[in-house]
């Protein structure tokens, strides 16, 4: 049996030394080897925050970059809906008997449209559409 | 230290490092609210929730710095009351000086402002400017603002102390006082006839700079004579003067606080 150890186990042991001399030093002790080494250990700890910071911020910027093409590809989507085959009769109808039917829909919305109050024949065909996106008639009113 | 609001931790987590990089229609849509542009009378935005899923509705005739705090505004209310929610926001709800209170409209608008402007952003950038109308217009270019939504933000966390003085012709329509100006501290409700307000309601004259007057001329107290700020109005429509008060000398508000 060899009693050469493995080149991994020989880099362990040589990461746990550096380790522990690393946590048996003072911070002064480490501050004056940074410097050593480094030049101004605060402007290489400054620098070294800033790289992470700007992988970080890349990071969530691909995520609104991501959002972003979902969205413009949704709305490029969105136009070759089929158009719903519904008179605003029909309609507001829906629309009122959801609202009859739905207590947690907040009252100013139920108000606003039991009433009518402002809301042109256009304004209830768009509520009617969203409603209806959002999968309110979806028990087979729709 | 104290905590981040809300609006700054929510931004940051988009990665976002300069307000060009706002873009609300994406992160509505991250947050599972889909925008629609369309003609709406009944109200000038509208959202419509359902579970995580909601459609926020504009109207798209207003000009673009209100469509977009309209859009803030709808998205604020998504942020606050997820689920299951329907709002109609009228014109009037609408506004960094639409309702006020404790109504779900006047938090929403708190929140649009904050999102449009958050403080992160807006700090460094009004960092030292002067609250004049000029740094108003350079900022409410970078984050795509009126200038009454950005002036209010750079009073209330501007680096210097301020007020924000709105005048129609019956007189002093509403104001607001920076942090660092004493509660003590009204504006006059009729217009001095030195003051520049006049002159741009009055008198006509529609290009003004920033001036120093006579403190008795802006604000309501006994010693205001024995101090100076300065004043710089604007006309926001045919009739109505902006004016932003700047204690660029800030002994007034030393002493009274001595």
């Amino acid at each position: 049996m060899s009693n050469q150890k493995s080149p991994k186990k020989t880099l362990d042991n040589l990461v746990e030394l550096l380790c522990d001399e690393a946590m048996a030093a003072s911070d002064a002790d480490i501050v004056a080897e940074a410097t050593a080494y480094h030049g101004d250990a605060k402007t290489h700890v400054s620098k070294l925050r800033a790289m992470a910071e700007e992988r970080i911020a890349m990071h969530r910027k691909k995520r609104l970059f991501e959002a972003r093409q979902k969205l413009d590809a949704a709305s490029s989507a969105e136009g070759s809906n089929a158009l719903v085959n519904r008179t605003l009769s029909e309609m507001k109808d829906l629309v009122l008997n959801l609202l009859k039917k739905r207590d947690d829909l907040p009252q100013r919305l139920t108000m606003a449209a039991r009433s009518g109050e402002s809301m042109s024949d256009e304004d209830w065909a768009s509520l009617y559409d969203d409603l209806s996106d959002l999968g309110f008639f979806d028990g087979g009113e729709k | 230290m104290p905590s981040q609001p809300f609006a700054d931790r929510f931004l940051q987590e988009y990665g976002i490092t300069h307000p060009s990089e706002i873009d609300l229609e994406a992160i509505a849509y991250d947050k599972g609210a889909y925008v629609r542009y369309r003609l709406l009378d009944g109200c000038e935005a509208r959202i419509v929730g359902k579970g995580n899923q909601a459609i926020i509705s504009i109207d798209p005739r207003p000009i673009p710095t209100r469509k977009r705090f309209s859009l803030a505004h709808e998205l604020a209310h998504w942020l606050l009351d997820r689920g299951s929610i329907g709002f109609l926001c009228k014109q009037s709800d609408i506004g960094a000086r639409g309702a006020v209170g404790n109504s779900a409209e006047a938090a929403a608008n708190a929140l649009a402002a904050q999102l449009l402007m958050p403080g992160y952003l807006f700090k460094p950038l009004s960092r030292k400017k002067p609250l004049t109308f000029d740094t108003v217009s350079e900022l409410s270019k970078l984050f795509r603002t009126s200038n009454t939504t950005t002036v209010l933000r750079l009073v209330e966390i501007g680096d210097y102390p301020g007020m924000v003085v709105c005048f129609g012709p019956n007189g002093r329509q509403w104001f607001h006082r920076g942090q660092d100006v004493p509660e003590e501290f009204w504006p006059i409700r009729d217009l001095d006839e030195d003051s520049q307000a006049f002159e741009l309601l009055y008198g006509g004259d529609h290009a003004t700079r920033p001036k120093k007057i006579g403190a008795e001329a802006w604000i309501d107290r006994r010693d205001a004579h024995q101090y100076t700020l300065t004043e710089h109005s604007i006309m926001i429509a045919d009739d109505v003067v902006l004016t932003l008060l700047w204690w660029q000398d800030e002994k007034q508000i030393r002493d009274f606080n001595s």
